[in-house]
């Protein structure tokens, strides 16, 4: 596995950039779509060829929130396995609970410190693509 | 009786001096002188003899009248001439004769009398009661006598006999104590209710006796007063009620009279009394004196106007309360009118109609109504007006009772608090709207806020990364100074959140185990115990009723203080209470730095600090949340300290 493909939804350039810059040191090579708001990340997962292996998902976002995006994702059969790792600067309980209650795999803080933030990064890739194993990826057959 | 003899011999003594044995022997002797004056003397005799009203007649050995006057044709209907030379024995009636005979016979043996009384039959076959008197002149042998019709007398003494009779069982059947008393207060009379009263059964046993004889002391030595005044001064006591002792104890209510009796020289020779026994009639008023004092007490004591509608006489009865409620005078007779004329115009017709209602139906027992009332001096009052009908057997109306109760306080009461609730109702939504605000201010402090900070912390080391090789000293100083900047922003927002939360609607009291809230505390300190071999007193509490998130807090960041602002090589700190009866009163006590005693006040201002940065960290808003955590419980928190001596930390949660 040496092609990680990882969408990022997200809506904060500054965070995108920083995220980028995260993974960009990362171990895996790594391929990185980003969608803007909900409801082109809904879009996008609705029309790709290849899945994402992981999705890092802000909850503040346009249109479509997080929260509405994780929950459609966490209904559909299709994208039901993706890990979706809520990333939000948000420490609210009730933000922390709806995200579980949602399925998501795991929820993050944004770390202020850059370092930290990197290192969660690294570690988030690290984790959920070389150690957590996971099903075997459907492929599109329309792209294939 | 008495009287009518004297009279009798009254009348007899001047025919008995001329025809007296001794008397009328000498006048006779003297007269003699002359035949012209015998005849004369006789004349006159006869003429005397004829006047009287009584029958003088003379009446010989025999027992033949000899000489008669003029009044037997009265008294037994004959004429003298008809009865001389016949047996006076004749004319009295059978039964009467034997004593008769025998009289006659005493009297010839010389035995006078004046008083012999029989039963004659007159021409007409009446009988007629004759009194005699009666000499025997034994020289003459003649009989000198004067008989007297009696018959009217006897009739009138009989009919007085019967009357009197009449008057005596009358009085002995009469409830009614009557008795007479002599001067010496002795009793001369006592009818059958009074000798009972005096427990006797016979009205001689009373007889004699004084008052101090037959009953108690006490109770005689009043009626000696009453007696005495009646006696010596011939005073009147008419109907004065009085309480009378028997010598058992046991006490009659009288309502007694006593009047002097006068003889005919009006002299007091007694008094006469009754009493009667209104020990019935006491007892009733005094029940019913009791229950007015009662009624009128209760009256008093609600402080409702009572009122009572004649429903016959259409008249309305005020209690006292209807001048003290509403300003009008109860005494004065009133009408229904002028009850409804002060109802309120806009009540008027509704009530009237309920009234009307109630005393028609006959269902109805209960009648209440609230309306608007017009008092004496024009303001309104609202009334709240109960009444009972009272019917007949019948069903009729006779009567209805009631009472009227000032309500305006309780309405006016009532609108306040609704307006209250009204208020009240308005400040909870407000304050609702001002936790969602809250709330929605925390998320945005929580989320929005951090989020410029981020970026201005990450890029700022972002920059110093990737442009490392480019700045110089300066520059990366300048962007750490600017990246820490970021950081306590970052902090600030954190706690002006965690203050803010203290204090909102989420913050409920329950009983608490206060042990594990100071284990939880403890734990928290472990470390830090252990590091500096540090010496930390809790004591044993009972459970409280607190929010045991908040007073964990509390505890922390006390005791965290206590740490914090201590440079002593074994930090001691202590944690005391106090139950002082409404409150629980905290102290925790350290060996620490100390404060200055002007900044006692400060020390608990939101983000104020006494040290710079260098000498301890953080935002200054430990003391300001325990504050508000304190108060929160219904307490004050305040600090006894000197620099360098320690501080020692109070606060008090209320019960």
């Amino acid at each position: 596995m040496n092609h990680v493909k990882i969408l990022l939804v997200e809506d904060n350039e500054g965070d995108i950039i920083l995220t980028k810059e995260a993974l960009k040191e990362g171990k895996l090579k790594n391929e990185i779509v980003v969608a803007r708001d909900g409801e082109a990340a809904l879009e996008l997962l609705a029309n790709t060829a290849v899945l994402p292996d992981l999705i890092l998902l802000d909850i503040n976002l346009p249109k479509l929130n997080g929260l509405e995006v994780l929950a459609a994702i966490k209904k559909d059969d299709r994208l039901k396995m993706i890990p979706v790792i809520m990333l939000s600067t948000s420490s609210a309980e009730k933000d922390i609970i709806t995200s579980y209650n949602s399925h998501a795999n795991c929820f993050i803080t944004k770390p202020v410190d850059l370092t930290s933030f990197i290192d969660v990064i690294r570690s988030i890739e690290d984790f959920w693509i070389s150690i957590v194993k996971l099903p075997k990826k459907k492929l599109n057959t329309v792209e294939l | 009786m008495k009287k009518a003899t004297k009279i009798t011999a009254e009348e007899f003594h001047p025919v008995s001096c001329i025809g007296h044995p001794d008397e009328g022997k000498t006048l006779c002797v003297e007269k003699k002188t002359s035949d012209h004056e015998l005849v004369q003397s006789h004349d006159q005799l006869q003429k005397i003899m004829d006047q009287s009203l009584d029958v003088i007649c003379t009446i010989n050995e025999q027992g033949s009248f000899v000489k008669l006057g003029a009044a037997s044709k009265v008294t037994w209907g004959y004429l003298s001439e008809e009865l001389i030379g016949k047996q006076c024995i004749d004319l009295v009636h059978e039964e009467d004769r034997e004593k008769t005979r025998l009289a006659f016979l005493s009297i010839i043996n010389g035995s006078e009398t004046n008083h012999f009384e029989n039963r004659c039959t007159k021409k007409t076959g009446e009988l007629v009661f004759i009194t005699w008197s009666a000499t025997w002149d034994n020289d003459d042998k003649i009989m000198y006598c004067v008989a007297r019709d009696t018959t009217a007398i006897k009739k009138a003494e009989k009919k007085i006999r019967e009357e009197r009779m009449l008057l005596r069982s009358l009085m002995n059947i009469l409830p009614i104590n009557v008795y007479t008393k002599d001067l010496q207060e002795r009793k001369t009379l006592s009818n059958r209710a009074d000798y009972e009263y005096s427990g006797f059964t016979s009205e001689a046993s009373v007889l004699g006796k004084s008052d101090f004889d037959l009953f108690d002391k006490e109770s005689a030595e009043r009626t000696h007063l009453e007696d005495q005044l009646v006696l010596t001064k011939g005073e009147r006591i008419i109907g004065k009620e009085e309480q009378h002792i028997r010598k058992d104890g046991s006490r009659t209510w009288f309502f007694i009279s006593k009047i002097p009796l006068l003889n005919e020289e009006k002299e007091i020779i007694g008094l006469m009394g009754i009493s009667y026994d209104i020990t019935k009639r006491k007892e009733t008023e005094e029940t019913i004196r009791i229950a007015k004092e009662r009624y009128d007490v209760v009256v008093k004591a609600t402080n409702e106007a009572v009122w009572d509608w004649d429903i016959l006489t259409g008249r309305l009865y005020w209690g006292e309360n209807y001048r003290t409620l509403f300003g009008f005078n109860p005494d004065q007779v009133i009408s229904l009118e002028s009850w409804s004329k002060q109802v309120h115009p806009d009540d008027v017709e509704r009530v009237s109609k309920s009234v009307i209602n109630a005393v028609r139906s006959p269902e109805v027992l209960q009648w209440e109504e609230e309306y608007r009332f017009i008092k004496s001096d024009g303001s309104v009052a609202y009334v709240l007006d109960r009444g009972f009908v009272i019917r007949n057997a019948g069903g009729e109306p006779s009567r209805m009772i009631g009472a009227m109760q000032d309500v305006t306080q309780k309405i006016l009461a009532e609108v306040a608090i609704k307006e209250l609730n009204v208020k009240l109702n308005r400040r909870a939504e407000e304050l609702a709207a001002s936790n969602d605000e809250l709330e929605q201010f925390a998320y945005v402090a929580s989320h929005d806020l951090q989020e410029p900070l981020r970026m201005i912390s990450s890029f700022l080391q972002l920059l110093q990364k990737k442009y490392d090789t480019l700045l110089d000293e300066t520059a990366t100083q300048y962007i750490g100074q600017a990246v820490s900047g970021a950081e306590r922003m970052k902090r600030l927002i954190m706690d002006l959140l965690e203050y803010s939360r203290v204090g909102t609607s989420r913050d409920k009291r329950t009983m608490t185990d206060m042990n594990a809230v100071m284990k939880q505390v403890m734990q928290i300190f472990a470390n830090k115990i252990n590091d500096t071999s540090a010496i930390v007193k809790v004591p044993v509490l009972p459970p409280m009723s607190v929010n045991k998130m908040q007073i964990t807090q509390l505890f922390q960041n006390l005791v965290g203080n206590a740490f914090k602002y201590n440079h002593a090589d074994k930090p001691a700190i202590e944690i005391g209470f106090e139950d002082k009866k409404s409150v629980w009163q905290f102290y925790i006590k350290d060996n620490g730095i100390g404060i200055n005693p002007k900044y006692f006040e400060k020390v608990f201002i939101i983000f104020q600090r006494l040290h710079t940065r260098n000498e301890f960290s953080g935002t200054g808003i430990g003391l300001a949340i325990c504050k508000k955590i304190v108060e929160r419980h219904g307490g004050t928190i305040w600090v006894e300290s000197a620099e360098g001596k320690g501080s020692t930390f109070y606060f008090t949660i209320k019960k």
